[in-house]
This record gives C-alpha cells, sequence and structure tokens, in this order.
C-alpha cells in the first residue's frame, strides 16, 4: 500500500511541473520562418545542388535574368556532383522544373531515368527518387511497372529494415498508392524505434532528416490507406518538440523537411498538439491584471476551428493555494490568436502565479506570470543623534518624492539615523523589498557609499550611521552629501531612488588618504646580500692567533728536552727528494688557499705527490732495512 | 687520599718515562700540541663566536682529524699492539699517516675559504 502511495506520489510530482496536454511551450514565429527563408535565399547563392533544389522548391523565382544563370549552373552542378546518380538527376530535374528553365533537358539523361525503373532497383531510397523524378518530369508510371516496384520494395524491406530503409519506402509507398497496403504494417515497427530525450524529445537516431522522412512517410502511408494517425497524441507533443528546438538549422533541406514535418503533424487535427504561451514578459501590473495568451498552431496560424472555451485556474506558486477557478479566457476580437483573461476583479496581490490554462478541455498547459506592486514610502524620519544619547534626537518627517529643505549637519560625535517605513500602495501592509539601501554621495569628489538598511521588528526600514567610527569609509573627506534612499524588488513596478536630504559631514582627522599612483616605474630593486656579522676587534684575533701559535713553541720545547735529533738524516737522494716534495705539498696548499682553484691545485698536486711518493716510499723501504739490519730479530714483522 | 692520587701519578708518570719508546713520546707530545691548538680554538669560538663559521670549522676539523691521525699512528707504531697491527710496519703507518694528511688538509684548505 505504502509502496503504491509512494509510486502515485512520484508520478504525481514528476506530472506537476508539466501539466500540459497535446500543447507545446513554443511555435515557429514569424521570426523563424523569416530567418528559414532567409536560408532558402541563401541557398539559391551556394554551390550545391541539393541546396539550390530545395531553394527553388520553396522560392518561386520570378525574375527571369536570375533564373537563367541558375539553369546553367545547375546543368554544370549536375556534371560535377558527387551524389548518387539517382540523387542529382531528380535534383536536376526537379529544379530545373520549378525555376522553369527553358533549355530543353538532356536526351541521354532523360532515357536513362525513364529505363531506371525497368532495371534492378539496389535500395528503397532509390526507388524514391526515381519514382520522384517520374512525378517531376510528369510521366505516369504504367500498373505493370508499379506492380513490379511494390514487389521490389517488398523484397528490399525484408532484406533492408533499418530507418532509412522503411523511411524511404514509406514515401515510395504513398507515391505508389493503393498496391504497396502491405507497408501500413510496418509504420509501427519505425515510430516504437524512435529516441526519447530527457521525457520531452522524441528523434530517430540520424536526426532532422531521418526523423522528418519518417513523420512525413508514416502520415502519409496512414492517410493513403484510411488508418488511424501512426503516433499518438504525447509522441505527437514529443516530435513537435524535437521539430521546433531544431528550429536554427541552417542547411536548405534541413528547412525544407522542418517544415514539411511540422505540417504534416499540425495537418493531423486528432492529435495535433498546439502552442499556448504567455505574451510579453510574463509580469502584470497590479492595476490593470490582464493575462494575454496566445494560441496557435505549430506554425504561428490562428487554429481553425478556434477553440471555443477558453478557462484558467490560477494559484500561487509559492504554497499553490488556489487563487480562482474557471476564469474564461475569451478572443480577442482584432487578433484571432490572442486570447485575454481580465484578473483584475480578483484582486491578486503581489507575487508569482500559476496558471493552468485548458482549451475545449483538450489542450492543456501550465504558465507562470508575476503581478508586480507598487510601493509606497508611508513616512520616513530622518534625523541626528548624539553618540553618547545625551541629547534628545531630533528627527524630521520628509515626504516623498520631496526632500528636505534644510541641509542636515553632524560631526563625529553624532550619528545619522534615518526610518523608513515601506508599504505596499494597495493594502497599506508594510512590505519587506528585496534591496533597500542608502547612499551617501559627494558631488564635489564624486566619491559615494552605500550602506544597507535593515528591516526592525516593526518591519519598518532602519539605517543608523555612527559618523566617528565611519570615517574610514568616507576617507575623512568633509563635506555635503547627499543621502539618496533606494528602493528595488523583481516584483515591484515602481523601484525607486529618491533623493532624502543633504547632509554637512565633519570628520575630525582631516588627512587626505591620497590614492596611490600605481603607475609609473617602481624603484629598482638592488639585490642585498647578506650583511656580515661583526667581526671582533682586530687585538682579539691577533691574540688568539698567537695563543695559538704557542703550543707550536712548546711542541719544540718538548721534543727538544726529550732529545729529537735528526741524526738518522742522510743526503740521500730520496731523503732529500721526499722532503722537498712533502714541502711542495704544503706549499701548494698555501698557495691554494691564497688564490688557487681546486682543478689548478689538483693538476699541480698530482705530480708532486707521485715525486713525493716515490721518494718517500724509498726512503721509507731504507730506514726500514736499516732498522732490519740493527735489530734482526724484529726483522720478521 | 691525595697521597694515593699522588702516588698513582707518580707511578703512572714513572713507569711512563722509563717504559715507553723515545718514538712514542714524540708523537704523544705532538697529540699534546694538537689538543692544545683545539682547545684554544674552542675557546676562542665560546668567547668571540663562530663567525666566520666556515674558517672556525676548518680549523676544529683540521685539528680533530690530525689528532685522530696522530692516535692511529701511534697505535700502528706501538710495539706491544704488533699482533693486532701484523703487517704493518711503523713505516707503513708514517706512509700513511702522510697520505691522510695530504687529502685532509686539500679539504682543509678548500673549506677554510
Amino acid at each position: 500500500m505504502l509502496k503504491l502511495g509512494l509510486t502515485l506520489f512520484g508520478v504525481l510530482c514528476a506530472c506537476a511541473p508539466t501539466w500540459s496536454t497535446r500543447t507545446v511551450d513554443s511555435h515557429l514565429g514569424p521570426k523563424d520562418l523569416t530567418r528559414l527563408q532567409k536560408v532558402f535565399v541563401d541557398g539559391f547563392g551556394s554551390s550545391d545542388l541539393q541546396a539550390i533544389f530545395f531553394s527553388s522548391l520553396n522560392i518561386q523565382l520570378t525574375d527571369a535574368t536570375q533564373k537563367e544563370p541558375l539553369c546553367k549552373k545547375i546543368a554544370a552542378l549536375h556534371q560535377e556532383s558527387k551524389l548518387n546518380s539517382f540523387e542529382k538527376d531528380y535534383y536536376f530535374i526537379g529544379a530545373s522544373k520549378n525555376l522553369g528553365c527553358s533549355a530543353k533537358l538532356d536526351e541521354a539523361l532523360l532515357s536513362k531515368v525513364y529505363s531506371s525503373l525497368d532495371s534492378e532497383l539496389g535500395s528503397t531510397q532509390e526507388i524514391y527518387y526515381r519514382l520522384v523524378t517520374h512525378k517531376a518530369l510528369g510521366v505516369q508510371v504504367s500498373d505493370t511497372t508499379q506492380g513490379k516496384i511494390v514487389k521490389r520494395l517488398q523484397e528490399l524491406l525484408k532484406k533492408d529494415d533499418t530507418l532509412t530503409g522503411l523511411g524511404y519506402g514509406f514515401n515510395v509507398a504513398v507515391q505508389l498508392g493503393s498496391g504497396a497496403a502491405f507497408i501500413a504494417n510496418r509504420v509501427e515497427d519505425a515510430i516504437v524505434q524512435a529516441d526519447e530525450v530527457d521525457g520531452k524529445l522524441l528523434q530517430f537516431e540520424g536526426g532532422l532528416s531521418i526523423t522528418s522522412l519518417i513523420i512525413n512517410g508514416a502520415f502519409g502511408v496512414a492517410k493513403a490507406y484510411n488508418k488511424p494517425a501512426p503516433v499518438s497524441a504525447a509522441q505527437a507533443v514529443k516530435f513537435a518538440n524535437y521539430f521546433l528546438s531544431r528550429r536554427s538549422v541552417q542547411s536548405a533541406k534541413g528547412a525544407h523537411v522542418l517544415i514539411e514535418a511540422l505540417k504534416t503533424i499540425g495537418a493531423d487535427e486528432k492529435i495535433a498538439p498546439i502552442c499556448v504561451q504567455l505574451i510579453g514578459n510574463g509580469q502584470l501590473d497590479a492595476q490593470s491584471p490582464t493575462l494575454n495568451i496566445a494560441v496557435v498552431d505549430l506554425l504561428g496560424k490562428p487554429l481553425s476551428p478556434a477553440p471555443k472555451i477558453i478557462t484558467a485556474k490560477v494559484f500561487h506558486k509559492k504554497d499553490n493555494s488556489l487563487l480562482a477557478e474557471k476564469i474564461s479566457v475569451t478572443s480577442k476580437s482584432s487578433d484571432k490568436t490572442t486570447y485575454v483573461a481580465d484578473l483584475a476583479s480578483l484582486k491578486p496581490v503581489r507575487g508569482i502565479y500559476q496558471a493552468e490554462l485548458s482549451a475545449d478541455s483538450v489542450y492543456t498547459q501550465t504558465v507562470q506570470f508575476k503581478v508586480l506592486g507598487r510601493v509606497k514610502v508611508q513616512s520616513l524620519d530622518v534625523g541626528i543623534a548624539e553618540s553618547d544619547a545625551s541629547a534628545a534626537t531630533r528627527k524630521q518627517s520628509v515626504n516623498y518624492p520631496s526632500k528636505l529643505k534644510e541641509t542636515l549637519s553632524a560631526d563625529t560625535t553624532q550619528k545619522l539615523l534615518l526610518r523608513a517605513v515601506l508599504v505596499e500602495e494597495s493594502n497599506n501592509k508594510p512590505l519587506a523589498v528585496h534591496q533597500a539601501f542608502v547612499r551617501l554621495y559627494n558631488k564635489q569628489t564624486d566619491k559615494e557609499i552605500i550602506f544597507v538598511a535593515e528591516q526592525d521588528s516593526s518591519k519598518a526600514y532602519k539605517f543608523d550611521m555612527d559618523i566617528g567610527s565611519n570615517g574610514k569609509n568616507f576617507n575623512y573627506q568633509s563635506g555635503t552629501y547627499n543621502i539618496y534612499l533606494t528602493v528595488g524588488d523583481a516584483s515591484l513596478s515602481n523601484s525607486f531612488e529618491w533623493l532624502v536630504a543633504d547632509i554637512q559631514l565633519k570628520f575630525s582627522e582631516d588627512r587626505e588618504v591620497k590614492p596611490k599612483i600605481p603607475s609609473g616605474p617602481r624603484p629598482e630593486i638592488v639585490h642585498q646580500f647578506r650583511v656580515p656579522d661583526k667581526r671582533p676587534p682586530r687585538i682579539v684575533s691577533d691574540i688568539f692567533t698567537g695563543l695559538c701559535i704557542t703550543p707550536l713553541v712548546l711542541l719544540f720545547i718538548f721534543w727538544g728536552k726529550l732529545g729529537v735529533n735528526v741524526s738518522n738524516f742522510t743526503l740521500a737522494p730520496s731523503t732529500i727528494g721526499f722532503h722537498v716534495g712533502f714541502g711542495g705539498i704544503l706549499l701548494l696548499f698555501f698557495v691554494f688557499w691564497m688564490q688557487l682553484n681546486m682543478f689548478q691545485t689538483l693538476r699541480l698536486l698530482i705530480p708532486i705527490a707521485i715525486f713525493t711518493f716515490l721518494t718517500g716510499n724509498r726512503l721509507l723501504r731504507r730506514l726500514y732495512a736499516l732498522r732490519n739490519s740493527k735489530n734482526p730479530s724484529s726483522a720478521s714483522s | 687520599m691525595v697521597v694515593e692520587i699522588t702516588g698513582v701519578i707518580s707511578k703512572f708518570y714513572n713507569d711512563y718515562v722509563q717504559n715507553t719508546t723515545k718514538k712514542l713520546k714524540l708523537v704523544d707530545i705532538y697529540l699534546c700540541y694538537i689538543l692544545l691548538t683545539g682547545i684554544i680554538q674552542f675557546v676562542y669560538c665560546c668567547l668571540v663566536g663562530t663567525f666566520p663559521f666556515n674558517s672556525f670549522l676548518s680549523g676544529f676539523i683540521s685539528t680533530v682529524s690530525c689528532f685522530v691521525l696522530g692516535v692511529c699512528l701511534r697505535l700502528q707504531a706501538n710495539p706491544q699492539n704488533k699482533t693486532v697491527f701484523a703487517g704493518i710496519s711503523p713505516e707503513r703507518g708514517f706512509a700513511d699517516f702522510i697520505f691522510a694528511h695530504v687529502i685532509l688538509h686539500l679539504v682543509v684548505m678548500n673549506f677554510i675559504g
């Protein structure tokens, strides 16, 4: 039970916003038709055979100076065209007929066209084009040939049941007449293949031309064999929505098939959707609330027969409360497409409404409109008070739209007060508006500052500014300021800005904050190296350098005491070489510290090091041998 | 207590003077010299500050490394450690000592700035 309830609720919710049957929101208006007409006019200028054909189908050229070059152009284009031969033959023959070209058609071409129906045709598309070419030439297809074509069509549709195949098949059947009645059973197969988009549009895969081809064919078949309309009323609305959504089409063929399809759908009275829409921007004046509605067919023409009774049911959008039911919407005598409902007797208050319109109880549509109210300033007081409330406030009333005669003046110890009661003109009830601002404008400096007025508990708008604490906002610019009250709301028809009074403001700190000039070169930024830390005084450094040397002196003293000697020093070349080499290395390091870099040092170090290594090796070897000869017991180590 | 400590110290000193070879004493004096230099550098750093830091660091590292290398030399040259460093003669140790010093001071000089 609960589940069922939920489902019902869901369905109701889904239906609620689109409470419309057999109606669409828009139609092809004069603007669209003019645009499509322009597409056809441009089609003549193009070098596309197809575009010229569809243009000639829709626009009758009367000017002979235009016709002759066109006739020559299509003949040339027919030669060059890369379209299928049956297609380009049809466009060429059709266009030259539509244009009324004087030049005779080529005999070879004609005989090719005539003989084509006798041969085995490859597709329903080919059959269709060949048949319409015959029709364009005004040649009757014989019954025996027709019989053959029907057979061939049956064969082809058995193999090829694509949408394109079926679409051309329907159109062929329309041309053939009673013989091809079998095709009526295939219409449903095609229609069910339509894709639905967002629950609003129905289209066939392949776009505008396929959708139009199938719709035109299916309706044609239904008409030819006296069958009911191939689509339901709800489907017709969705197809119509799709075609209307493609009204910005740019090609001549697209424009042609779009208009044809809308005509086809609109022609079937039993299912044709109509367009019910608001005229204007949907804003009604509270004084004279008249709802203007356009009721037209898909191409913007008045309905025939015109709907007899149109009624409206109006709700508040906010809470869905009913305003009135069965409001009669009457036709305007001057314009057959316009219907008018006068809501004045209902006295609608300011707000957003929804109207459910119903024409002859068949067509229904929901439209949304707004009733604008008028705001009135009931009272406005403006005054200056002491910030510390030490003295009584002196308030003065101002009437809209006049301005306070005397100029107010205030300094930093005071504050500016403003209180305005805004009411609805119709019933004198206080109202809340979207925007209520107090603007202070200084004419001399052309500077302004805007504050928001807040509504207090009694629904009056209040503005309270302490001049001392707001000095920064004014840049401490003393002077005469105009006080404006701005009131605005989307549902008000008389939003206003009112110059209430002038005020002389005095700021104690009269410092002028100069605006920074952003242009001009900025000062150059010089790279700053890190400032070196403070060094110790020279004497301290020197003392410690001396201190570092003292251990060296101690070293020599103790060594001396120990009795170090150089008795082992011999004048052998290796000894001298080693000491010189090692001394060289130390000297090199000193020079490295002073001026060389690592690479230079290494380059010099390598030869000296090798030399020192060799001499050192020999020296130590000799010492070792000497030690061993002195003390043979330790020679084993 | 004090007598004991002085006794220990004097015995230690005498033992050192008598039993240590002249070469090792030489190295020991060298090590003392390095130690003293390092202490003076450290005192300077505490009193005055480390600026310029790289110079201080290279000097201090130099003394510490020299001390370590000196200790290594002393270990290898000590006849008591012969068993541990079998195959490394005092001459070989001295050659290593010189080689390590060359590398060390190349780095120190590079770092001193």
